[in-house]
């Protein structure tokens, strides 16, 4: 339910004017939709796009990406409209991050304090550092975004 | 001065007890672990603009006016009605019956037009059932015809699948499976491990599909899926929601076979998605003083039946006043049967305005339970909670209220 909302790379790649010209700063519109998707870049910074012929696709992407999102050091955007602060992410997010399993099948507490924390009915990032996505030898975890129930959260990095 | 709290969420019948406040000069600054309905439920006591106030005829009076006129009307009727109590403490819930006894009426909840059925057959032995705690020892998980995820968001997190010890996102083995029966896809099915979809009021087919499935004999796809599912746990709990409820009818007769049958492969506990915070206390404390779980009429004795149920009362037009207490049924039920209630007297108490409260006769605001007032209430497994309210009331508490208005019915 929640990933079907979410626009893809190679979606939002027919949206853009596909020419590689590089003029955003990044070598190709692909990589500028992965750059989008991550918030690093928006949607104006491309110059084709302000031209005429692409005013509906520029519209349509700056609607669906807003204005002001604020995306996490752990590479997380949180759409706090959407999030009903079930707390599903912050146990399945301890149950992951907070335990390490060794090859034996053994699961040890990590002892690092709770990455999130329900504040006020919605999620908040606490402890980014103990992440995995942070560590010295980052792990592209993505619990929270897969037990996300609303589709709130999204790894965008 | 800022201090903080601890307190029990009273906004859906998890009753969380692990909500922490910061409070400054008793203003709640901010929540802790609660969810959206939680924090909005207790940030919502201190907004004025949604506070009831004492009126009587639309006229801002006092607590003491408004009580006494609330009293003489209850007196002068001839067939009162008192409806509600779901949102309230089992003390304010004790005297709401004494009050009925008293006044030889008519009591009735929400419990008649949903759970109350399913409560009262656990209450009576008829299905078996457990505590919350002890979830956490099942290895099957069932919603059925539930979206938790909506009512109540962090059942999910704090009583079942991960809160389970055995739950783990690490490793290949599932050692706790959670599954839901549903007519659509919603939050709780997209985390599900097994979902099993089925078409709207079809809950009955996939029960006779199981019993079919159980004995050996040919069934359909679904039956044989969840027979498996049933026939590997050794722990089943199943979360019975509205959508199983509407769907039967309230007639839980297959239901109980089928949770009688499964019992031989192993244990099985039903639990009731209760709604209001406090309808299972509500059903027990009626259970306790008259033998029935809602429904009853104290006019000859104890009687209970659907002809006392809040909808055919309303109906039928059998009452000539009528009390609400915590209850918001205007809000639900259609115009036309709500229309039928014109001219009839209606004291409501109620800690925040309603569309019941608009145009009652005496509108008594009270205390909000669990924030402003103390008490006790009942969990949704059967296990009182003790509330600890963080704020000072500005309003009497429930119980306080029907206490002064019973001391002045003259009967």
């Amino acid at each position: 339910m929640p990933k079907k909302d979410k626009m893809q790379p190679l979606q939002l790649y027919r949206y853009l004017p596909r020419s590689n010209c590089k003029k955003c700063g990044v070598p190709s519109c692909l990589a500028f939709a992965f750059g989008l998707i991550s918030r690093e870049k928006k949607p104006e910074d491309c110059p084709d796009m302000l031209k005429d012929e692409y005013r509906p696709s520029l519209d349509l992407l700056k609607e669906y990406f807003g204005e002001g999102a604020q995306v996490e050091k752990t590479g997380l955007l949180i759409d706090k409209d959407k999030c009903t602060g079930c707390g599903d992410c912050v146990i399945a997010c301890q149950k992951c991050q907070g335990t390490i399993m060794f090859g034996t099948g053994t699961i040890l507490p990590r002892d690092v304090p709770d990455v999130y924390k329900i504040v006020d009915g919605i999620v908040d990032v606490k402890h980014w550092e103990s992440c995995k996505r942070c560590a010295d030898r980052p792990e592209m975890c993505r619990v929270c975004e897969e037990r996300c129930p609303t589709g709130a959260l999204e790894l965008v990095k | 001065m800022a201090s903080t709290a601890t307190t029990v969420c009273t906004a859906c019948s998890c009753l969380c007890d692990d909500i922490g406040l910061q409070l400054e000069d008793d203003i709640i600054r901010r929540v802790e672990n609660a969810c959206r309905k939680g924090s909005s439920s207790l940030y919502g006591a201190r907004f004025e603009q949604r506070r009831s106030r004492h009126l009587v005829e639309g006229r801002e009076v006092g607590a003491d006016e408004a009580i006494d006129r609330a009293a003489a009307e209850l007196s002068r009727a001839r067939r009162p009605l008192i409806f509600g109590l779901d949102n309230s403490s089992l003390e304010a819930q004790g005297a709401g019956i004494e009050l009925a006894r008293r006044l030889r009426c008519v009591i009735d909840d929400t419990s008649s037009f949903c759970q109350g059925n399913l409560v009262g057959q656990i209450l009576s032995g008829a299905l078996p059932s457990c505590t919350l705690p002890e979830v956490k020892t099942s290895d099957l998980i069932l919603y059925w015809g539930a979206n938790p995820h909506h009512s109540h968001p962090r059942h999910l997190s704090k009583f079942t699948i991960y809160a389970h010890p055995d739950y783990t996102e690490l490793g290949a083995v599932r050692r706790v499976t959670l599954a839901a029966v549903e007519v659509r896809e919603s939050e709780t099915s997209s985390v599900c491990h097994r979902v099993f979809r089925i078409l709207p009021r079809a809950d009955r087919d996939l029960i006779s599909a199981i019993g079919k499935g159980m004995a050996g004999q040919e069934t359909s796809a679904d039956g044989k899926r969840v027979v498996d599912l049933f026939r590997k746990a050794k722990f089943t709990v199943i979360f019975a929601g509205l959508g199983l409820t509407y769907s039967l009818d309230n007639d839980y007769l297959p239901f109980i076979e089928m949770v009688k049958q499964l019992s031989s492969w192993g244990r099985v506990a039903v639990i009731p998605m209760v709604g209001h915070y406090n309808m299972r206390g509500f059903n027990q404390s009626l259970h306790k003083a008259a033998g029935h779980v809602n429904k009853v009429s104290f006019a000859d004795g104890v009687s209970s039946g659907d002809q006392f149920s809040f909808l055919e009362q309303v109906r039928n037009r059998s009452f000539d006043c009528l009390m609400v207490i915590g209850s918001d049924p205007f809000a639900s039920l259609p115009k036309s049967v709500s229309s039928a209630l014109e001219g009839i007297p209606r004291i409501v108490i109620d800690p925040y305005q309603s569309a019941t409260s608009e145009g009652s006769t005496v509108v008594i605001g009270s205390a909000v339970t669990g924030v402003e007032a103390a008490g006790t209430a009942v969990r949704m497994d059967g296990a009182e909670v003790k509330l600890l309210p963080p704020l000072a009331p500005s309003r009497p508490g429930d119980e306080e209220i029907l206490r002064r208005v019973m001391e002045k019915v003259s009967r």
